[in-house]
């Protein structure tokens, strides 16, 4: 569970950083990295690198999640200012 | 009103950073309560995290269904155009109801009692909730009818170039009224699960309050009354109903 985390949370922060447009997919992959990072943690032999997985989960799932969610009125603005440039 | 700033040349949505910004905060609120009830904070990451995955979800699709409607939303999808779910909105009590329903799935997930988890989840919600309402005011959104009194607000990058009641001021100010009374009511002797009762019954009732102020059309009309305040009142209604049960149960046992 602690690889399986870590693998997804650097693919969170990946898609989360480069593919504009993917980070609703990042955000799943970064919610299942942190949810498999802590239940790694649980194990004692695996903790350390369940907790990098769980760290990076989290990086990637805020990282997609500042893109991804945005209110009617903020896709407005955006497209407003596009209109006035 | 700053609905995005600017970083070298990507737009970053002040919503989505306020998101953020909730999330990671009330995260660390649950974690320092978890840590006082003697919890264990990895299975309260497992539940929050699974809490917060269902709540956006669930918030996405109260929004098509208030918004679209069914028919619409799904004649769409069988013509391949998906673009609906990719833009923004979301409705606060879809990410509620289905944000408990996550909990529950959560808890099962790390085999623990949501209910040894209540206390330190729920009064991070109406904070989490704050901050949201701080990225609507940024944004522009959930805004309120037309008002020329003190405090009025006008939000000229969407068009709203008259002024409007500060409904998102008024609801980040009743959250955290909220927040800080669960805070104290977790600290007191009390009933399992009567945390989130206490939440939903305070929520519901000012939430039907506010939406008589609202002014945006994007939420759904149904016989004269939003479809927040039909929920408030199904909620309101239920949570008395699970507050009288627990009353009668432990009535019973002594």
């Amino acid at each position: 569970m602690g690889v399986a985390s870590l693998i997804l949370g650097i693919i969170a922060i990946i898609i989360g950083i480069f593919l504009a447009g993917f980070q609703w997919i990042g955000a799943i992959v970064g919610l299942i990295g942190i949810i498999l990072g802590a239940l790694g943690r649980k194990d004692p032999e695996k903790k350390g690198i369940a907790t990098a997985g769980l760290v990076c989960s989290i990086i990637g799932f805020i990282f997609c999640i500042i893109f991804f969610i945005a209110c009617v009125a903020c896709v407005g603005g955006v497209g407003a200012l596009g209109a006035g440039l | 009103m700053l609905p995005y700033i600017i970083i070298g040349n990507r737009f970053i949505p002040m919503y989505g950073v306020c998101m953020a910004a909730g999330i990671l905060i009330s995260l660390y609120i649950a974690y320092i309560l978890t840590k006082q009830t003697g919890g264990d904070s990895d299975s309260l990451i497992v539940i929050a995290t699974s809490a917060i995955g269902c709540g956006l979800l669930g918030a996405k699709i109260l929004y098509i269904i208030a918004t679209y409607g069914i028919r619409n939303a799904w004649s769409q999808m069988l013509k391949g155009d998906f673009s609906f779910l990719l833009g923004g909105g979301q409705v606060f009590y879809g990410g509620l109801i289905c944000g408990i329903a996550g909990a529950f799935l959560g808890a099962w997930l790390a085999h623990e009692k949501l209910s040894s988890y209540c206390d330190a989840i729920v009064p991070c919600i109406p904070l989490g909730h704050a901050f949201g309402r701080l990225g609507c005011f940024f944004a522009g959104c959930c805004y309120g009818k037309p008002y020329e009194g003190i405090g009025g607000l006008s939000f000229p990058a969407i068009g709203i170039h008259y002024r409007t009641f500060p409904v998102q001021l008024i609801e980040i100010v009743i959250n955290i009224c909220v927040f800080a009374y669960l805070i104290y009511y977790v600290h007191t002797d009390h009933k399992r699960f009567h945390v989130l009762y206490r939440y939903i019954l305070i929520y519901a009732l000012s939430r039907f309050l506010i939406e008589f102020a609202r002014g945006d059309s994007a939420r759904g009309v149904f016989k004269g009354m939003s479809t927040s305040q039909w929920i408030s009142i199904g909620l309101f209604i239920v949570s008395i109903l699970l507050m009288l049960l627990s009353r009668i149960k432990e009535n019973r046992r002594t």
